[in-house]
Order: C-alpha cells, then sequence, then structure tokens
C-alpha cells in the first residue's frame, strides 16, 4: 500500500477532529448535562471542553518537541520498546472498544426509530462493513469522508432550529444567575465524555501534511464541536425546560418530534438519515487510529498486513458491538468509557510529558525512528 | 482478481443479503392506519382498567372503530390483535380522545405510551369527551363513514384559527404535567344535533396530569387571553351612548400578552396586558360613522376592553378562589427570576396566597372593512 495514502491535510485534520466526537452522544446530552446542571446547562459545554482544549494543547507542544513525532517513535523513544509497544497497545484496545461502543449505541437508536424489527446484528454488521471498507482505502479517503459529512452537520443545525422557533421559550433558560457551580462542574463531567475522540490527534498528527498548522487546525475543530454541542443544548432547553428535560432519552430526537410541519411531517427522519453518516464517523478515524497505530507496534508491511489486519478489527469490532444486552447497558458502557478518554486524552500526554521531563536533553530535537 | 476486489465484491455481496430494510417491510395492505384512539375507563368490572377504542383510516377502506377493555393500553393492542386482521399503524395517529371520566382520574398512564412510542408524534392533537369516548366516535364513524376523522381532527387543530379554544399537542400536555409552575388545559368536545355534529364545548382544565374542572365557551375565551395561547375569532361588542345602546356588532380579533411580575417581600405582583387587534366585521345600526364620528371605533374598543377586563378578572378570582392553581400559565416569569427559591413551592399554595394579580386590556381595531 502506498503510504501517502495516510497523509492527511490540516484541513481534513479539522473535520476528523469534529467527526470523531460528534456522533449519537449529542442526542442524549441535554439531558445528561441539565440534570446536574439545570438552566446552566450551556456553561457546564464551556467547561466540559477544557479537558479536550487541554489535550490538545499537551499533545501538541508533546510531538512539538521531536523531529519525527510519530506515537510510535515517542513511545518507543520515552518508555522503551516494550513499555512503549504496551503503552499503544492499551491506546489500541481503547479505540477498538470506543469505536465498537458507537456502533452498537448508534445501531440502537436505528433500531429504536428506523428498523424495530431488524435483528440488531444486522445493523452493527451493515455499519463495520461500510467502516471497514472506508477504513482500508487509507487516511485521505476518511478525511474526505469527514468533510463531506460535516456539511451535513449544518443541515442537521438547521433542522434543530425549526422547533426552537416555533415552540422554544427563552424563559427556559432564565435565571442567568443563581448559579449551581457545583451543579455546573457535575454537568461538565458527562459533557468531557461527549468531547471524547479528540485524543486520535495522538496519532493523527504524525499524519498531517502541515505539522505547523496541527494545533490551530485541532483548536478549529474542537471549537466548532463546542458550538454545535452549545446550540443543541439550548435548543432542547429552550424547548423542554429543564424539568421535561429530564424524562426524555434523547432530548434531541424529541425535538424533532414536537413540530407540526405541512408535507414534511416527520422531521426526526430526516435527521435520521443525515445522522445515518454521522453515526459511523468515530468508528472510521477510531478504526483508522487503531489499525495504523497496530501496523506500526509491529513494525508491519503496509502493503502485505493493512486490509487484513482493518478486517480483523471489524471483527473484533462486531463481537465488542454485540456485549450489551440492551440499550441502557450499551449507554452505561459509553459512559464508562468516557472515564477511559480522561485517562487517554489527558492521562497519556501528561505522562510523556513527565517521561520526557526525566530524559530531557536527551530527547529534544533528536531524529528518532523513520516511519 | 486481486484482494482488493475480492473485498470490494464480498462488501457488495453482504450488503445485498444485508438491506436492513427488508425484515421491516410491511405492506399498506396489511395496515390499519389509526387516525383517532379514544380511551375510557372500562365499560366491564372485570379485571380492566381502561377501555381503548380506535378510528382507523377511511381512505383504504370504510373507517371502523373497534374497542376492547384491557388493564392497559399496550395490553389492548393484543387483545385486538386477536379479532383484528390487519396491524395498527400509529405513524398517522392525530388525534387522541379521552373520556372525562378517565381523565379526572388522571392521564399520568395514558400519555406514557403515545410518548415512548419512536412512531408516535408529539404533534398529536388531545381533547377531553364529555362522555364515553368510544361512543363519541362510533357517532362520528356512524354519521360521516368517510370523513367523520379527518373532520375531527380538523376541528381540533384550526380551533385557535377560529374560535378561543386551544389546539393541544402532546408535547404540550406532557411538558405541563412534568414542568414546575405549568399545569395543562386541553379542549373539549361534544355532541349536538341529535347527537350527530361534533362541537367544541370548552376547555378541560387540569392539575398536572389530572383533570380538575371544564369552563365553556365563553369562560375559555378569558382563559385563552390570560394564558397567551393564540387565537382569532368574532367577538360581539355594544356601544353605549347616553346611557342607551347605540350599536351592537362584532369584530374578529386576535390576542397576544405580555407579562411583567414585581416582588413585594413574599408576594408577588403580576401585571398582565392583554393585546387585542383585528377588524370591525359587523354593525347592526346603519348610521355610517366615516370622519363625522371619529370617536366611534375609540368606543367599540373601549367597549371591547371594558367587557374583557370584566370577564378575565372573574376568571382570575374563579382560578384563586376555586381552582388555586395555575391555569394562565404566569407562575413562569417568577420562575424566571427566582427559580431556586421558588421552584419547590409553586406548585403548592402559590398562586391563590402569594399572588396579586393586575390586568390591562389594549384593544386596538384596525379598519372597519368596506362599510363605513
Amino acid at each position: 500500500m502506498d503510504h501517502s495514502r495516510f497523509h492527511i491535510t490540516s484541513k481534513q485534520l479539522i473535520f476528523i477532529i469534529i467527526g470523531t466526537q460528534i456522533s449519537a452522544g449529542v442526542l442524549s446530552l441535554p439531558r445528561l448535562v441539565a440534570g446536574e446542571a439545570a438552566q446552566h446547562a450551556w456553561i457546564s459545554v464551556l467547561v466540559g471542553a477544557v479537558p479536550s482544549f487541554l489535550a490538545i494543547a499537551l499533545i501538541c507542544y508533546l510531538y512539538s518537541r521531536f523531529n519525527d513525532p510519530d506515537f510510535v517513535n515517542v513511545s518507543k523513544r520515552l518508555f522503551g520498546r516494550y513499555l512503549g509497544s504496551t503503552l499503544m497497545l492499551v491506546f489500541i484496545t481503547y479505540a477498538v472498544y470506543f469505536e465498537s461502543i458507537a456502533v452498537r449505541v448508534f445501531a440502537e437508536i436505528t433500531s429504536v426509530y428506523m428498523l424495530p424489527t431488524t435483528p440488531k446484528w444486522a445493523i452493527v454488521l451493515i455499519l463495520i462493513i461500510a467502516a471497514v471498507y472506508a477504513i482500508s482505502l487509507g487516511g485521505q479517503v476518511i478525511g474526505r469522508i469527514n468533510e463531506i459529512l460535516f456539511y451535513l452537520i449544518l443541515f442537521d443545525l438547521v433542522i434543530i432550529s425549526i422547533p426552537v422557533l416555533t415552540d422554544g421559550e427563552i424563559l427556559n433558560l432564565y435565571p442567568l444567575t443563581e448559579i449551581d457551580y457545583l451543579g455546573v462542574l457535575k454537568g461538565a463531567i458527562p459533557t468531557s465524555f461527549a468531547y471524547s475522540g479528540v485524543e486520535v490527534l495522538i496519532v493523527f498528527y504524525a499524519l498531517t501534511g502541515r505539522r505547523d498548522e496541527v494545533f490551530k487546525a485541532a483548536i478549529i475543530g474542537q471549537t466548532i464541536v463546542v458550538v454545535v454541542y452549545l446550540l443543541a443544548v439550548l435548543a432542547a432547553l429552550s424547548v423542554f425546560g429543564i424539568d421535561s428535560i429530564a424524562t426524555i432519552f434523547w432530548p434531541i430526537l424529541t425535538l424533532l418530534k414536537v413540530p407540526d410541519l405541512t408535507v414534511i411531517e416527520r422531521l426526526e427522519f430526516f435527521f435520521l438519515v443525515l445522522l445515518g453518516g454521522l453515526g459511523v464517523r468515530p468508528t472510521l478515524n477510531l478504526g483508522l487510529a487503531a489499525s495504523y497505530s497496530f501496523l506500526r507496534v509491529f513494525d508491519l508491511d503496509f502493503k502485505k498486513y493493512y486490509v487484513p489486519v482493518v478486517i480483523i478489527l471489524g471483527v473484533i469490532m462486531f463481537i465488542i458491538a454485540m456485549q450489551p444486552e440492551n440499550i441502557l447497558e450499551a449507554y452505561s458502557r459509553a459512559y464508562y468509557g468516557g472515564y477511559a478518554f480522561w485517562a487517554i486524552a489527558l492521562g497519556y500526554p501528561l505522562l510523556y510529558h513527565l517521561a520526557s521531563l526525566i530524559r530531557e536533553g536527551g530527547i529534544k530535537n533528536e531524529p528518532s525512528e523513520s516511519a | 482478481m486481486n484482494h482488493r476486489k475480492v473485498l470490494k465484491l464480498g462488501v457488495y455481496i453482504t450488503l445485498l443479503f444485508l438491506l436492513s430494510g427488508c425484515w421491516d417491510a410491511t405492506d399498506v395492505d396489511e395496515l390499519a392506519i389509526v387516525m383517532v384512539a379514544g380511551y375510557d375507563t372500562p365499560m366491564s368490572v372485570v379485571d380492566t382498567d381502561l377501555h381503548v377504542s380506535a378510528l382507523t383510516d377511511a381512505t383504504i377502506g370504510p373507517g371502523e372503530v373497534r374497542g376492547v377493555d384491557a388493564p392497559s393500553i399496550g395490553a389492548s393492542r393484543t387483545s385486538r390483535n386477536y379479532s383484528t386482521p390487519r396491524d395498527y399503524a400509529l405513524t398517522q395517529l392525530q388525534l387522541a380522545l379521552y373520556g372525562e371520566e378517565l381523565a379526572r382520574q388522571g392521564l399520568k398512564n395514558y400519555v406514557d405510551i403515545l410518548l415512548r412510542e419512536p412512531a408516535i408524534k408529539n404533534s398529536v392533537y388531545l381533547a377531553i369527551v364529555e362522555g364515553k369516548a368510544v361512543d363519541f366516535l362510533q357517532s362520528i364513524n356512524e354519521n360521516e363513514p368517510k370523513m367523520g376523522g379527518q373532520n375531527l381532527i380538523t376541528l381540533v387543530e384550526l380551533a385557535p384559527d377560529q374560535s378561543y379554544i386551544p389546539a393541544t399537542t402532546l408535547y404540550d400536555f406532557a411538558l405541563d404535567m412534568t414542568s414546575r409552575g405549568k399545569n395543562p388545559v386541553i379542549p373539549m368536545l361534544r355532541l349536538i344535533h341529535g347527537e350527530k355534529v361534533p362541537e367544541l364545548s370548552g376547555i378541560a382544565i387540569f392539575k398536572k396530569d389530572t383533570m380538575i374542572d371544564k369552563v365553556g365557551q365563553l369562560e375559555s375565551r378569558w382563559l385563552m387571553m390570560l394564558r397567551g395561547l393564540q387565537a382569532r375569532a368574532y367577538i360581539p361588542f355594544t356601544v353605549y351612548r347616553d346611557g342607551e345602546v347605540f350599536d351592537r356588532g362584532s369584530v374578529l380579533l386576535s390576542n397576544d400578552r405580555k407579562v411583567k411580575v414585581v416582588r413585594n417581600g413574599n408576594e408577588f405582583d403580576f401585571y398582565i396586558t392583554i393585546f387585542l387587534e383585528g377588524t370591525l366585521t359587523e354593525r347592526l345600526s346603519q348610521q355610517p360613522v366615516f370622519f363625522g364620528d371619529r370617536h366611534y371605533i375609540k368606543e367599540v374598543e373601549q367597549a371591547i376592553a371594558s367587557n374583557t377586563k370584566t370577564g378575565v378578572e372573574q376568571f382570575i378570582r374563579y382560578m384563586q378562589e376555586d381552582l388555586q392553581i395555575d391555569c394562565i400559565d404566569i407562575s413562569k416569569y417568577a420562575l424566571a427570576k427566582w427559580r431556586k427559591e421558588l421552584q419547590d413551592q409553586i406548585d403548592h399554595d402559590f398562586i391563590n396566597e402569594r399572588v396579586n394579580i393586575h390586568v390591562d386590556v389594549k384593544v386596538t381595531i384596525k379598519n372597519v372593512g368596506e362599510l363605513g
């Protein structure tokens, strides 16, 4: 396989950062946040983004200290062959688990709203086959898919705004004072989980053509995610208020069932069709990150082993995705996966920084193993 | 053939066999499309809590009403399936009727399935029937077997466009039922003209999920104006000069409101301004009123404002003294300012013990039509 097929532009990195984060999680986010922070949920959305921005800064600063900022090279140089490889395998395991649960959650929503009698395994399988095929084509294709699907978010935002215009009430966001700081902080926890996905930068940093633009691109991508989440939470709050929102599983989807529109009738189905693409993006991005890292860890020939590894990855994803017995268990696993996100997105960069500080002098700007 | 082509071929073949929609494919001939559903207290007294009836769409055959007794709405579906050949499709459900007796017992358990079921939209309209919903549906279907259901839906849907009766959706009800400081109102229906013609008879007032009282058509007007539910309808007026009737007629008015709340210690003063705007549509006096009688429009406006103010103030007294709940949706303004302090008190004797309501009515007649 041509190695250049993994290289992405900094513009594509923006869309990959967005695509890995905005998925089915946004549908339930307003309930989770408003349940803790009430009408100040929007502040929790901003506070919850702090770990993600911090992760971007830590990852970019870490890699900026290396001439060849590849995850595998840096890990091996800082921790040695065995410990470095172990750390990478932990990351790969996390990525595969996370993308599998993302597929399952999306399959659950598809099952509830669109395909109630279709077996869960069929929905999961069809999503994974499509994802495996896209991943097998390499980073450039993944970058382009993310770019195209990004524009669907804009349509989704337009659709979400309709019930706000017809049924939204600004009073539901008041009072702006009386801030419950503890509630805001508690609400920031599930919000920060919704930002999981930014950690793909650990792998995609090295795949981006212009390294000097990575930080800027990642910040732009993360900011767009914050704006989308902010709008989604404000929209749901303004329509449902803090009491009613607590009773609804997916406030963003229920939001679309509220207005009675002539001809279109059912807005949520339009939204879900668009979401069909958005739902699998984390799987594509994390799947690529996991497959690429796996081959680099074991120094395998990309031309020979990349596609088989991606297929095996797909099989593992299917097995993990089918593990939860029901939707509540799937969501529970996704929630606890959020803590793993903290460990990976913040824990890894901090650990690597610590290691490089201990070994400082011998690391700075030294050439490392080539990719 | 290299491995990439084999992979592509494998993907295509697998996707072909996994066209997931096949599992969910349903022939439209196998569906009974439900347009209106009715819920009552049980007809029998043995082991049931509910009587569920459904009026199906008349476009693919004659409309029909079927009803069964069951412990719950979900259980009624199973009971019905023993005798109904077609699958009940609820995606086109547009109106849910509740018998008054059931509404007075509380509707929380009987809207749960409507809110939980993804196929059912939140814009389904709700109405309370004076008497039994099943009798109401059967009468509608017998008298208008082709269009009865659709006409009924249109009557409820367009209620605020031609009368001071609200069109309450499932979303409205759920929101008011679950939100602090709010209480739902739902239009009421009855049969007139020999039990054949449906009529919007007033508004059912709820305390959360339970119906506590009902008001007739005139009181519904005051309730709608106070609650700020926008409507458009004809209102009669009488203009007096020198103590005698000078003119009578009607105006077509739409309404809006503005609410301001001011706190005085432990008491709250609400200032509601009702805005009525529209056109003069009818005069019974034959005396033209052009420039020579420029005060006439002001007199009509004042007559309507005065009549409205009297009506809404009577309604406020009734609400505070008899109902003792906020059915005009003003508590939200207090919550928007003092939520932390009031959220646990607002549904308990707040409106009747700690609130003073002041109303001002502003009427604007924009024109007098084509005659003077």
